[in-house]
């Protein structure tokens, strides 16, 4: 099916007539559709329907935390299509005054909830846009060393988690809700807080809204996080340097420098602590 | 001079500039016209200024790990001939894409 035809048969099934305007799916095997009030994401046909119909109903139990989803899952042809209000998102103009706190007491409360649901998409996730890395483009060298370096990513806590979490999955529709459910599930919690982390570590995220966040995340009764965050954090961290570092290459359209000048870093403790 | 108190003989000192008459019998001291004034000025200019208050700090500062970037590293980034990143590219668009991006 052409991706216009799937963008029309998936503004058929939110059942508003305005016209479609396409949010997302460059990518191909997702495609984010808006009409009107209404958001239709199709997902690629190879996605595990048992688990997304599961993921589906964690979000529609947990107004308080998801945007609740508008129906059942639904297919157009054999990819399955998931409903959702639409929601205004995080600006990206002012990361001051991005819902910081608010994300990370959502996260908090996630990560209380009974550990039931399918496995959570992280870290296998981080794994597969790594593994996607041609290794001849510039730079890569350096990233898929620190990839090599880095200790299995296999994680003992266990918890409900986001399993993506970033501020694109954060929209307003009266109050802050989490969207994109495609990776949650049960997992260590701390992954949910590793790519802020990683990202304050290259020297991108500034201090203090690193500082908001973390506090606020303790605050709201988190678990994740022993007194000293580094202890959990470190290697996760890492492993989401690596992964942005790969996407940011294949994508060029962000700033790589810092993630790979932490690559080299990270390289480079593995690589101490080895000798010693 | 005489001292005006005691009549003994006074003698002139220079003290920062300030020229200040003294009794060598009594001690006491002699100021010309004015002479008081220069005194208060020279003072109020010697007291230290007063320590810098520190913005109250809403959190202690996060540890960075061991990997992780260390200001002088972002600083001397401004200097040269890098994109610059760090605390003070709080709006950097290359950069703040990192915080919306999967």
């Amino acid at each position: 099916m052409r991706v216009d035809d799937l963008i029309a048969a998936m503004a058929s099934l939110t059942g508003s007539s305005a016209d479609p305007e396409v949010l997302g799916g460059d990518r191909g095997d997702v495609v984010v559709v808006r009409v009107g009030d209404v958001v239709a994401k199709a997902l690629p046909a190879d996605t595990d329907v048992e688990a997304l119909g599961q993921r589906l109903e964690i979000a529609a139990a947990h107004p308080e935390l998801f945007v609740p989803p508008l129906g059942p899952l639904r297919f157009v042809d054999d990819r399955p299509v998931t409903v959702w209000p639409y929601g205004t998102p995080v600006s990206q103009e002012d990361p001051d005054r991005a819902p910081w706190e608010e994300s990370a007491a959502l996260l908090a409360k996630l990560h209380v909830l009974p550990v039931q649901g399918p496995v959570a998409g992280t870290p296998e996730r981080i794994v597969r846009a790594i593994r996607a890395l041609p290794p001849d483009l510039p730079h890569a060298d350096v990233v898929l060393r620190a990839y090599e370096v880095l200790p299995p990513l296999d994680l003992n806590g266990r918890a409900l988690i986001h399993g993506d979490w970033h501020l694109g999955q954060l929209v307003h529709t009266g109050s802050w809700r989490l969207i994109d459910v495609d990776d949650l599930g049960v997992g260590d919690p701390v992954w949910d807080l590793a790519r802020p982390a990683a990202l304050f570590a290259a020297g991108v995220l500034p201090d203090d809204l690193w500082a908001r966040f973390l506090n606020a995340y303790r605050e709201t009764g988190g678990v994740a996080l022993p007194t000293s965050e580094w202890e959990a954090l470190n290697i996760p961290a890492q492993a989401y340097v690596v992964q942005m570092a790969a996407r940011a290459l294949m994508s060029g359209l962000q700033a790589v420098e810092p993630l790979v000048e932490a690559c080299r870093r990270i390289v480079a403790t593995h690589e101490s602590s080895d000798r010693g | 001079m005489q001292c005006p108190k005691c009549h003994a003989n006074m003698r002139t000192f220079d003290r920062m500039g300030v020229h200040i008459e003294q009794c060598d019998g009594c001690r006491g001291v002699f100021l010309d016209y004015g002479e008081l004034e220069s005194i208060t000025r020279l003072e109020s200019q010697m007291q230290a200024p007063p320590p810098p208050v520190a913005p109250p700090a809403a959190y202690p500062q996060p540890a960075q790990p061991a990997w992780g970037a260390q200001p002088q590293q972002i600083h001397h980034h401004h200097g040269g001939g890098h994109a610059g990143y760090g605390y003070g590219h709080r709006k950097h668009r290359g950069l703040g894409g990192l915080f919306f991006s999967s």
